[in-house]
């Protein structure tokens, strides 16, 4: 009767999946226009983009999804990086094991520093992730073992079952792309399931959520965890196609540079973010060129870019003031 | 009164220097409305959060269901029955009316964590959501954001939200608080269809809601239980016309 009614809400999957649907069939264009004319620096750059992208993907699912703003999750994505890296070392480089090692390292990092950083809220949840993504930092420096502050090369790229697929540029840029869509995917559906709506409602309104029953703490971790171990598999690939891992991968400038990604996509769009990655690194690669102050005209265009959708920021803020 | 489906047994809480929970022992029985008054300041807000969890006492225990919830944090206590609506509405502004009620169905389902399904599309959690709102009557505005509803439409939708969890409690923290006369009318015609089903705890000020729908009242002042009885008894007494009806009810 009534529960038939149809709503316009019933469907909320439409939009988000159709904006991602758009997002990577462009990223895919473009990696096929870049190899069609044979520019590898194009193929890398776009593999970079759709590397960068999932990383600032999952930190996307934090802030927008789970209200967990995080300042350092450059280190999830270094830890996984660094895991490519040390496993490589040990003759581990196919990715039926590296993938669930990285991923398994990385959620295991968020689940303990994040058990311990969700005990607080705002201000100080965010320098809490950035204090434990220091600490990261300095933990990779001081491994003299795998070329401590200097860093050091990959033995080998990865192998999937033992095929070379990330051999070529063209084979990168698609790993990255295919990895990409399944995180974009798989986030944007989750949004809408069950968790998501818990997860949601808890970013919104944390006491309802506690007072309804739900312990918000586990969804909260679980998904600090899901969005470090996806940014581990980013940094998989991105030290594949570097062929080089340093501690810098766990800078803070990085993690700042993911939050900007994020902003600039508007902050509850999970396709913004991978359009923020892609604006941020065309930025930095074009001004990049011209000068070394390419980073006053990145300021610039965040500056015009909260001034035209400054609901995305006052929602970002909103959250860190309570 | 060892079948009451909560009781409170010597509750104690102090902030400080200040005590605004004294010693306070209540029980409320099964299909009983039972009202806590008092003046401003008694410590009823505080008294209900004890009852919640979302603030422990220094002393003293909470029983409900027959069980020891003392040490239980709130959701514990949500799952295990106890519905509260709050002073101040507290739904979830950005979701539909629909959205809220289906939230609040999840949490006593053991599967909030599985199911790739979308969640607002699940027809068993939708069914038990409209069974709700039909029951508070917002029906026609599940569609809408929560965030558009009156201030008495909210406190509908919060029961509804207490509702379809199918509590063994409600705790209604001042319901009619900021509502108008014809919707505070409408309320408590609601809640009147509620009582005998199932038992509440009610913060009232609004003394033609408490003496409408209580069979027993508490009052509370400074942070202790002055008396507790019938509604006429309560009515009659001096200790209470003094400390708090006084100057309502000598007009």
């Amino acid at each position: 009767m009534i529960a038939a009614a149809a709503f316009r809400q019933d469907e909320p999957l439409r939009r988000p999946l159709r904006d991602a649907a758009l997002v990577l069939a462009a990223l895919a264009a473009a990696i096929l226009v870049a190899w069609a004319m044979g520019n590898a620096w194009w193929l890398s750059f776009l593999a970079r983009v759709a590397i960068t992208a999932t990383a600032a993907l999952s930190l996307s699912y934090l802030i927008g999804q789970a209200g967990l703003v995080s300042f350092g999750h450059a280190a999830q994505v270094g830890l996984g990086a660094y895991v490519a890296l040390i496993a490589g070392e040990y003759g581990v480089s196919d990715l039926t094991l590296l993938a669930p090692l990285a991923f398994a390292t990385a959620a295991l990092w968020s689940a303990i520093t994040g058990a311990l950083a969700l005990r607080t809220r705002g201000v100080y949840f965010i320098m809490l992730t950035l204090a434990f993504a220091q600490m990261a930092y300095f933990i990779m420096q001081s491994l003299s073992r795998f070329g401590g502050d200097d860093g050091m090369a990959l033995a080998r790229r990865a192998t999937l079952l033992g095929a070379p697929i990330l051999k070529t540029d063209l084979g990168l840029a698609l790993a990255a792309l295919a990895l990409l869509a399944a995180a974009l995917i798989g986030f944007v559906w989750m949004t809408q399931t069950r968790y998501g709506l818990v997860l949601r409602a808890a970013k919104e309104n944390e006491s309802r959520a506690l007072a309804s029953g739900f312990r918000v703490f586990r969804f909260q971790l679980y998904a600090y965890a899901l969005a470090g171990g996806v940014a581990a598999l980013a940094g998989v690939l991105l030290a594949n196609q570097a062929e080089f891992v340093s501690p810098s991968y766990m800078n803070w400038h990085r993690s700042g540079e993911l939050i900007v990604m994020v902003v600039l996509g508007g902050a509850t769009s999970l396709p913004g973010a991978v359009i923020g990655a892609a604006v941020v690194l065309i930025i930095e690669e074009a001004l990049g060129h011209w000068t070394e102050f390419w980073k006053l005209g990145l300021g610039l265009v965040i500056v015009a870019a909260v001034l035209l959708r400054g609901a995305a920021l006052s929602a970002l803020l909103g959250r860190t003031r309570r | 009164m060892s079948e009451a489906i909560l009781s409170l047994r010597d509750l104690d809480k102090s902030f400080g220097a200040l005590h605004v929970t004294r010693k306070v022992t209540l029980d409320v029985a099964p299909g009983e409305v039972h009202a806590l008054i008092g003046p401003n300041g008694a410590g009823k807000t505080t008294l209900i959060s004890q009852i919640a969890g979302s603030l422990r006492p220094d002393s003293g225990r909470v029983i409900f269901a027959g069980e020891d919830v003392t040490h239980l944090d709130a959701p514990s206590r949500a799952q295990r029955g106890l519905a509260r609506v709050f002073q101040i509405s507290n739904v979830v502004d950005s979701f539909t009316v629909l959205a809220n009620v289906v939230l609040s169905a999840l949490a006593t389902e053991t599967t909030a964590w599985w199911g790739w399904g979308v969640a607002m599309k699940d027809p068993g959690l939708r069914e038990r959501a409209f069974y709700a709102l039909d029951q508070v009557g917002l029906v026609e505005r599940a569609p809408d954001q929560a965030a558009d509803l009156s201030y008495g439409e909210r406190r509908a939708l919060e029961l509804a939200m207490g509702l379809v969890q199918n509590p063994r409690l409600f705790l209604l923290d001042e319901p009619m608080a900021g509502t108008g006369r014809e919707e505070s009318r409408r309320l408590t015609e609601l809640l009147r269809t509620l009582k005998g089903r199932t038992p509440m705890l009610l913060i009232e000020h609004d003394m033609s809601t408490v003496f409408a729908l209580a069979d027993r009242v508490t009052v509370l002042v400074d942070g202790a239980v002055a008396i507790t009885g019938a509604p006429d008894v309560v009515r009659a007494d001096r200790i209470v016309r003094e400390a708090y009806l006084g100057e309502g009810e000598a007009a």
